[in-house]
């Protein structure tokens, strides 16, 4: 009988070990795919909403809403479509043209930080039954964003391409836009950087000569 | 008295036999749970890598079709890692192929030093076949 139990209670030991790490194993892996699947969506978004950025006509709007990049936001007009719950028939989603800003906001302790996507609908004399404004706050697995922008150099200079942490020139889209995505599990402190080169294809590369923060 | 067959209870033998089976199946379940990680992370090693590798190719597109592996960022852990491009020339009135491929050492295989190639192509008009006739 004690060498039945002794004999089970190893064994029964041994079984809780394996389990135990395959248990914790399990839960880095969803862990990690988890840091992965934010930074993935987070990229996504970004690409559609800057592949569909545009340049207003010359005038007040122009002025108002130009392309702002900075290294921690950027906010530009773009494309959007909106679904239209009072439309009786196809087509349900309406092209319209709004402003979005990623804005990467930095509590005063440092604790909450949290990357932010806010839209507004340039709507200037209908009544939409849809929103016009809107925040998406995204998961709170970010702990920095870093955006920088595509320069041309001079003829001959090297890099070719040169990036900068600010967009200099308002009155055109950039060609490219960096990001860079730190993302960190809150319970297992695993980090991992995601970097994306976003090419906007109607987009121009800047001139370097306004460039005054210049990294190869 | 002598206890019938249902009250005897189990035997050291059947408890033993029973205990590893049990092991065999757990044992097998955590291999499946090691398998399913290192695939998951190849996965992501993967992803790293076309992140990488669309950049070097919209910089290389942007550089005049000069690779520069200076240029790229390796993504970060990855081990012997090798950037290499290539450029196919055209014939007359076709496209041009130029292919950035990113090899590297993966941590996470179950073979040892296996290398991992993840290779990025896109195609241009040369300059006859974009010019009217």
């Amino acid at each position: 009988m004690l060498l039945a139990l002794g004999l089970s209670a190893v064994i029964l030991s041994a079984i809780y070990s394996l389990l135990f790490v395959g248990a914790r194993n399990w839960r880095r892996v969803r862990q990690r795919a988890e840091i992965f699947q934010t930074g993935r969506i987070v990229l996504e978004r970004l690409e559609s909403d800057l592949q569909n950025a545009l340049v207003l006509s010359k005038g007040q709007l122009h002025n108002q809403f130009p392309f702002k990049g900075e290294a921690s936001s950027l906010s530009f007009p773009a494309m959007m479509s909106m679904i239209d719950p009072q439309a009786a028939q196809a087509p349900y989603e309406q092209p319209v043209v709004g402003v979005v800003t990623y804005a990467w906001n930095q509590s005063a302790s440092g604790q909450a930080s949290s990357l932010e996507r806010d839209w507004t609908l340039l709507i200037p004399d209908e009544s939409p039954s849809y929103e016009t404004t809107g925040k998406d706050v995204f998961p709170p697995l970010i702990s920095s964003v870093t955006f920088s922008y595509a320069y041309r150099n001079a003829p001959g200079g090297y890099p070719a391409v040169v990036w900068s942490g600010q967009w200099h020139q308002p009155e055109r889209i950039p060609g490219a836009v960096r990001v860079s995505l730190v993302l960190t599990h809150p319970d297992s402190g695993e980090q991992v950087t995601l970097s994306k080169t976003i090419p906007i294809f109607h987009g121009l590369l800047g001139d370097a000569a306004w460039v005054a923060d210049v990294k190869p | 008295m002598p206890r019938s067959r249902a009250e005897a209870g189990f035997v050291l033998f059947e408890v033993l036999v029973s205990t590893a089976v049990l092991s065999a199946g757990c044992l097998v379940v955590v291999a499946a749970l090691s398998t399913a990680m290192k695939a998951s992370r190849t996965l992501q090693d993967r992803y790293r890598a076309a992140l990488a590798v669309e950049d070097a190719v919209w910089t290389t597109d942007n550089s005049g079709g000069n690779f520069d592996a200076l240029q790229v960022s390796t993504p970060d852990g990855f081990q012997n890692a090798d950037w290499s491009a290539q450029q196919t020339a055209a014939p007359a009135g076709g496209l041009s192929q130029s292919s950035v491929t990113l090899r590297w050492t993966s941590p996470n295989s179950t073979r040892d030093n296996h290398q991992e190639e993840f290779t990025l192509s896109t195609y241009n008009a040369t300059n006859d076949s974009a010019s009217p006739n």
